[in-house]
């Protein structure tokens, strides 16, 4: 058991990490944004928590559907996708405004300064939605083919999530900060 | 009707993972505190991610490797040397240290590439090393306590041990990172 743990858990952290230092490389270069916009910082590990718990539960959720048959391997809209589709979406709205108000209150509880309870809200929003319909879109087309290919969806599917996830989530951060700082706020 | 509810997959999912969201801002917290140190030494912003990645990595391997461990029988939920835990705790600590040299390299060889300022890389080894190793310890504390209380109540260990251990893995990593950094001067 001991070469196994060691050969494939080591294995897999070649694989994530690269991605992450993708990512780490990403946040590096957004300094400008994370001091422009204080509060920002605080809410990264949230965002990254969450976006990997949203796309993972979804990736699992569909991964046994298929296994059990309630929905087809099939690219082909259902009412279980859709249902599927939109409690992530759902479920993705409501925690990245907690996350942006999280991090305001945060800011308030310890005396940081904050760039304000709406910026922090809309800026996690922003992220969220858009990190969120890329997310969605690549696990379900990949869940399914991966399916028809034989292969297995659980095994895969999981941990590129959470590692995509973290990869896509710095950008998006960036992005809805550039539009904000854009609109002045 | 159909089997997967809109409804429901916002109610279950929402009470998990606001809980870890919520634990998770106060690693925020953390970080913020030291906001102008990561911004005037950007490798410990490249390493961040990665770092925040590993040390859930590891409560995940563990977490759900005690969980099989009762259920199979292999480990009973008491404080006492076991053979499987001791074997399954020396590999993971083996990929601890192996990804911590493989994260350095790469952390090191961006930072270069980028023109970031520069650390000696052997600190930033240290750091890396520093973190994932105690990382590990206390991985295995939590999850043998967690597997262990959850699994004498009767209930699935492999509901409860992976959030418990990810989620203290998650503030003790910026915690850990934090207090390596300035403990080998960095920060």
């Amino acid at each position: 058991m001991f070469k196994q743990t060691v050969r494939e858990g080591f294995l897999s952290q070649v694989i994530i990490q690269t991605f992450g230092i993708a990512a780490g490389v990403g946040l590096a270069s957004m300094r400008g944004a994370l001091e422009e916009l204080p509060g920002m910082l605080i809410m990264i590990p949230a965002f990254l928590q969450m976006r990997g718990a949203i796309g993972g539960t979804l990736a699992s959720r569909l991964s046994s559907a298929l296994h059990t048959g309630v929905i087809e391997p099939r690219l082909k809209a259902s009412r279980e996708l859709s249902q599927n589709l939109v409690g992530t979406f759902v479920l993705n709205v409501i925690l990245s405004g907690l996350i942006g108000c999280l991090a305001h209150f945060m800011c308030l509880l310890f005396g940081f300064k904050s760039s304000g309870l709406l910026a922090l809200f809309l800026l996690a929003l922003i992220a969220g939605i858009i990190s969120n319909l890329v997310i969605m879109l690549i696990t379900t087309v990949m869940t399914i083919k991966i399916y028809q290919r034989g292969l297995d969806p659980d095994v895969i599917m999981g941990p590129f999530v959470t590692t995509l996830g973290d990869v896509l989530s710095i950008p998006c951060l960036f992005l809805a900060a550039l539009i904000l700082m854009a609109a002045g706020m | 009707m159909t089997y997967y509810k809109a409804r429901d997959i916002v109610k279950q999912g929402g009470v998990a993972i606001t809980t870890s969201v919520i634990v998770d801002s106060f690693a925020g917290v953390l970080l913020n505190a030291k906001m102008e140190a990561l911004l005037s030494i950007p490798i410990l912003l490249v390493l961040l991610p990665s770092l925040m990645d590993m040390t859930g990595d590891i409560g995940c391997m563990v977490g759900s490797k005690i969980a099989t461990f009762l259920h199979l029988g292999l480990v009973r939920p008491r404080l006492e040397k076991n053979p499987y835990l001791m074997r399954y705790a020396a590999a993971v600590m083996t990929v601890a240290v192996l990804t911590s040299l493989y994260l350095t390299f790469l952390a090191v060889a961006a930072s270069h590439l980028l023109g970031l300022s520069a650390v000696e890389p052997l600190k930033v080894l240290a750091v890396v090393l520093a973190c994932s190793v105690s990382i590990s310890v206390i991985a295995f504390l939590v999850g043998m306590v967690a597997g262990f209380v959850t699994f004498k109540h009767g209930w699935d260990p492999d509901n409860t041990t992976i959030p418990i251990v990810t989620a203290v893995c998650d503030i003790m990593g910026a915690m850990l990172l934090l207090s390596a950094a300035s403990l080998v001067g960095i920060i």
